[in-house]
Parts: C-alpha cells; sequence; structure tokens
C-alpha cells in the first residue's frame, strides 16, 4: 500500500472558523456545544456533507434495472440515485432547475425519466433537462428566447462512485478516489462480506431527537457496550473480555470494529428460550462474529452473522436526526435468510441491543443543551493519546478521541493546542 | 351487500372484539407477562412498515414465529433493557372479519398507540393495522398471527413494549 494515512483531499484550505475554543485538555475532552449549535450545525452540512468526503448513498442490489432509483438524503440535501440506460449510476439533487421543485416524488420506482409536476420541465435519468414546454412559444406569442439552450440546465450532479456494490456520492471535486478514501482494512471487509449475491430485506426508519454525532460516536463506543446494552449479559452472549479491534482511517473519522468468535470458549449460557434470537453463526470463512464500519461521514454498517444493516444519516437539527436503516442478507442460501429475520430482532428501534442507544442519546442531548451548550464530554480512558490508526482491546476510548481530532480538522476547527485558538470574527457570539 | 359485512358470523366478531379489548388492556395495565396468552404456541408477531409491505420486502421491526420469543421480549424489556419511561393508551377501532378459511378468522383493526412520558407529555407514538388470523380453542380466540402493519413507518425513539 502507498497510501498515505494524512491524505485528506481538500480540506487543508479551511481555515479555523466558526468552531468552539477546544478545552486546553485537549481531544479527550469533547465541547458541548458541538451537539446544539445551530452555527455548527449548518458549517457540518456545508464542510461534511458538501465537502470533500463521500457520503453512502445505497446499494447496487437496490438497483439492478435501467432506471431503478432511490431516493435518499446527504446531509440536508435530497439526492436521488438512478441507474441509467448504460447500466451506470447517476446522482442529482431532487430539485428543479426552473424553480427549484421536488422533481422525484416517490422514495423509490423505476422510471424512464422524471418530470417535475409545476410546469412540466422534464429530465432524463442522469437529471439533463429533456422537455420544456412552451420552450419555442405557443401559437406565435412567448417562449424563451434564442439564448435558451435547455441542454445547459440540469438538476445539480454528484459525483458516483461504488465499491463493492456499495454507492457513494460527493458534491467536491476535491475528494479523494473512493478507494482511498475508504482506506485498505475497510475495502478488505466490505470486498469479502459482498463477495457473494445479496438480497434487500427491507427498510426501517428511524428518528431520533439528539444530535447525529452522538450516535456516530456511540457506534465506535466499545465502552458503553456491555454497560449499557444488558441484554448481551443477562443472556450470556457477548462477553466483555472477547478479542476486539478498532481500525481508524480518514484521520480517524472512520472505524472499523472487529469482534473475534471465540471458539476455544466455554459457550456461553443462553437463556432465551429460543437462542436463533443471538445465533451468530459467521456466514463467512473466517473468525469474525461482529464488523461494525462506520464510514464518515453519513453511514454505518452492523454486520453480524447474516443480519446486514447499513444505516444512513440524515441530520435534520442540530437536535434531531433520522436514521435510514437498509437490510439486506445473502441471496444464496435460504439459511442466510432465516438467520437474518432472528438475528434483526437485536437491531433497529426495536433491536435488544440497539434501543438503549436511542433512549441514552436522546435524554443526553436534553442535559448538554443546559448552559448554551456549556461543558464538555470526557473522553479519556485509556490516556489522551489521539493519534493510533489501530487499537486491539476493548477498554479504551483512544478511537473516539480519534474521531474528534479528525472532525475537528475537517470542520476547520482550530486544535486545543493552537495559541492562536479563539473566538473568530464571522462567528455569532453565544 | 358484499363489502359492508352484514352476513358476518356475529359470535365470532363479538368473540375478536373482546379479544381486542382484552389485549389493548393488557398492554395499557403493563401486564405485559400475559401478552403472549394471547396467542397460539406457533404463532407468529410481526411488526411491519406498511411501506415494506407494499415494496414486498420483509422488513421486519419484530419478527418473532413462537410464543417462546414474545416470552423472551417480555423477560429481555423486565430484566435487561433500558427503554423510555411511557404509559400506552391503545385505541382499537373498526375491528372486522374479512374471511375465514378452515377454522381461520381473517381479522383487521385499525389502532393508535398514544404514548404519555415520565413528565406527562401524550403524543401520539404509532398509528396503523392489526391484520390477524385467529382461531378458536376451546371456544376462545387466540392469534395464529398478528401483524402490526405500521402506518407509522419512522419509529420515533425506539419501540420496546409490542403495539
Amino acid at each position: 500500500m502507498t497510501e498515505p494515512a494524512g491524505s485528506t483531499g481538500g480540506i487543508d484550505a479551511l481555515s479555523n472558523s466558526g468552531g468552539p475554543v477546544w478545552p486546553a485538555e485537549g481531544w479527550s475532552r469533547v465541547p458541548f456545544e458541538l451537539f446544539c449549535d445551530p452555527h455548527i450545525h449548518e458549517l457540518e452540512d456545508e464542510r461534511l456533507f458538501r465537502g470533500p468526503h463521500w457520503s453512502y448513498l445505497g446499494l447496487e442490489v437496490e438497483l439492478p434495472e435501467a432506471g431503478d432509483y432511490t431516493t435518499c438524503y446527504v446531509g440536508a440535501t435530497p439526492v436521488v440515485l438512478v441507474r441509467d440506460e448504460g447500466g451506470a449510476l447517476r446522482g442529482f439533487v431532487n430539485r428543479c432547475a426552473h424553480r427549484g421543485a421536488e422533481v422525484v416524488r416517490k422514495p423509490r420506482g423505476n422510471a424512464r425519466g422524471f418530470t417535475c409536476i409545476y410546469h412540466n420541465w422534464s429530465y432524463d435519468r442522469a437529471g439533463r433537462v429533456t422537455g420544456v414546454p412552451w420552450e419555442k412559444g405557443r401559437a406565435g406569442v412567448g417562449g424563451y428566447d434564442a439564448s435558451f439552450d435547455k441542454s445547459e440546465h440540469r438538476m445539480q450532479p454528484l459525483r458516483v462512485a461504488s465499491w463493492a456494490g456499495v454507492v457513494f456520492g460527493t458534491f467536491s471535486d476535491d475528494a479523494l478516489p473512493l478507494e482511498d478514501y475508504l482506506g485498505p482494512a475497510i475495502r478488505e471487509r466490505l470486498s469479502a462480506v459482498f463477495a457473494r449475491p445479496m438480497m434487500l430485506t427491507g427498510y426501517q426508519r428511524h428518528t431520533i431527537r439528539a444530535n447525529w454525532k452522538l450516535l456516530y460516536e456511540n457506534s465506535r463506543d466499545f465502552y458503553h457496550a456491555p454497560q449499557l446494552h444488558k441484554f448481551f449479559g443477562a443472556f450470556g452472549i457477548v462477553q466483555p473480555d472477547q478479542q476486539a479491534r478498532a481500525e481508524m482511517w480518514h484521520e480517524g473519522t472512520h472505524c472499523l470494529l472487529t469482534i473475534y468468535q471465540d471458539p476455544g470458549a466455554p459457550r456461553p449460557r443462553i437463556r432465551l428460550e429460543e437462542p436463533r434470537v443471538a445465533a451468530f453463526r459467521t456466514a463467512l470463512p473466517d473468525n469474525i462474529a461482529i464488523s461494525i464500519v462506520g464510514i464518515f461521514p453519513n453511514c454505518l454498517f452492523t454486520l453480524i452473522g447474516s443480519a446486514f444493516s447499513i444505516r444512513q444519516f440524515r441530520p435534520k437539527a442540530p437536535d434531531r436526526f433520522e436514521v435510514h436503516y437498509t437490510y439486506f442478507t445473502y441471496a444464496d442460501d435460504p439459511a442466510c435468510l432465516r438467520e437474518h429475520l432472528f438475528q434483526n430482532n437485536q437491531f433497529g428501534p426495536a433491536g435488544y441491543v440497539a434501543m438503549e442507544d436511542a433512549e441514552v442519546v436522546e435524554k443526553l442531548q436534553a442535559r448538554i443543551a443546559l448552559g448554551n451548550g456549556k461543558g464538555a464530554s470526557l473522553v479519556a480512558m485509556d490516556g489522551t493519546d489521539t493519534t493510533p490508526d489501530r487499537i486491539d482491546h476493548m477498554v479504551s476510548e483512544a478511537n473516539l478521541r480519534a474521531m474528534w481530532k479528525g472532525y475537528a480538522r475537517f470542520m476547520g476547527f482550530a486544535p486545543p493546542d493552537d495559541p492562536t485558538a479563539g473566538p473568530v470574527a464571522g462567528r455569532p457570539e453565544r | 351487500m358484499s363489502g359492508i359485512g352484514l352476513d358476518v358470523d356475529r359470535d365470532a366478531l363479538f368473540a375478536i372484539e373482546q379479544m381486542n379489548k382484552a389485549y389493548a388492556r393488557c398492554l395499557d395495565d403493563d401486564r405485559l407477562e400475559e401478552w403472549p396468552d394471547f396467542f397460539l404456541d406457533d404463532a407468529r408477531y410481526l411488526i411491519q412498515s406498511r411501506e415494506n409491505r407494499d415494496a414486498g420486502l420483509y422488513g421486519y421491526i419484530l419478527y418473532f414465529e413462537n410464543k417462546a420469543m414474545m416470552r423472551d421480549r417480555v423477560k429481555s424489556l423486565r430484566i435487561a433493557n433500558y427503554y423510555n419511561l411511557h404509559t400506552d393508551r391503545h385505541l382499537v377501532t373498526n375491528v372486522d372479519i374479512v374471511g375465514e378459511s378452515d377454522g381461520v378468522y381473517h381479522a383487521r383493526a385499525n389502532y393508535a398507540v398514544i404514548q404519555t412520558d415520565a413528565e406527562g407529555h401524550s403524543e401520539l407514538f404509532s398509528a396503523g393495522e392489526y391484520v390477524d388470523r385467529i382461531e378458536f380453542a376451546d371456544g376462545a380466540p387466540k392469534f395464529r398471527e398478528r401483524l402490526v402493519l405500521l402506518d407509522t413507518s419512522n419509529i420515533v425513539g425506539l419501540l420496546a413494549v409490542p403495539l
């Protein structure tokens, strides 16, 4: 591999602006205002979701035929992902080039093209204008003048690229090539999981009344798992001393969590009457029980046994976001679908090992907003180091610190040890 | 008068209406341990959004295919899970029998669940439909299958207690 771990695309032009003054203790503190400041929320849309990063859009298995499309959000921006007649994937903003109306109205479907209901401007599958009513006038009067060229108009496109059947998009010309953006460990894991044909099994929508970053951080937080999610311990499913690993990439903002099977250990005493809910038969020839893959800024894969899901984060406000789940499993083994249906009871908004996360981050949000976001959370387990790209045990918050350092860099916020850090012109007074 | 249902089996409909009332009261009273007893041993209890149903997808938010899984759910809520402190209020209406074959009644009902939090705020939590297959055992109706078909496909917060 020749990839420079420090390469982050075109973020270096950002100067510190609009950010918090990071506590002097450093990256082991996370200012609460990151989770409740409307100004920071708007900056995130510009610098992360519309910045030089790749956002998850969908899975190729959702779009097998020409004309198949799905809709999603990249940050606040509604986006359509389409397979065109040549088989290529196209992405564009779901906003009419004429007056800005919504064009694609259904969440997903198949179409030869798209037509805005307002003035019937029509578009091809790439979002290019193909038809303008009364373009040349009507009954000899009116119409657009000769300088109007409809081929100059289109819904705003995104760059689209996929890896192992997972489709990403970016608005930025400065984003790294997708392969470099994902990094070797995540590439390898996605390639291994997606090496067999997949079937889509469904969707789920979830609204959480909290800041999106609280759940993104939670997903890599080894510390909370055995403490909060008592389902594990109560039914003897995952032991806290199980071998685990976290591998970071993209300035610490991506995280591949791996929890291994432990074939040498005695089987935990399962006290579920129906053990199939938590039977982690790995569907791959490896000893990995669970992979959780966070790909900054907008997606999380949960890959457990045969119960696969991906969560797309859709921030709506500083204190509200939606999670859009896509569920899938292997298409070539009916046993995988059965296992998937059983195991999926653990995940999603009703899941045995997931419901607490929504409860915790919602209640957390209400408290960190106290005092206009003053204060900071403490992330100091296993030292204050921020530089590791890998940790090999669960008794650490180093992967969280790495994430916050990378987040601050991508947002253009001054680091805590920067002597010039301080209130910056252009930032509203709090 | 097809479609209006004047030729319905009135005794069966009355029994199914009574079961729906008892089911709602059981959940609203937080007598969760009694909830599996509304089902046959190998009954299915499913929660699925209308969005998935219409697309021909599984997408179950909960998928239980026997009574043991329902008992596990209750046990986990009691001993393992943390969830929002609240009370539920089920409003069940439009209970009707839409078909019957080999002693299995196909029934439907509309539901709405209002949740009230620990500080007394009430909100509509979920609206949708029960799509049921019901059998009579010793004169009493039991669910062969209860599909909770969510109109409210976007869950706000979390869903812990059965609908």
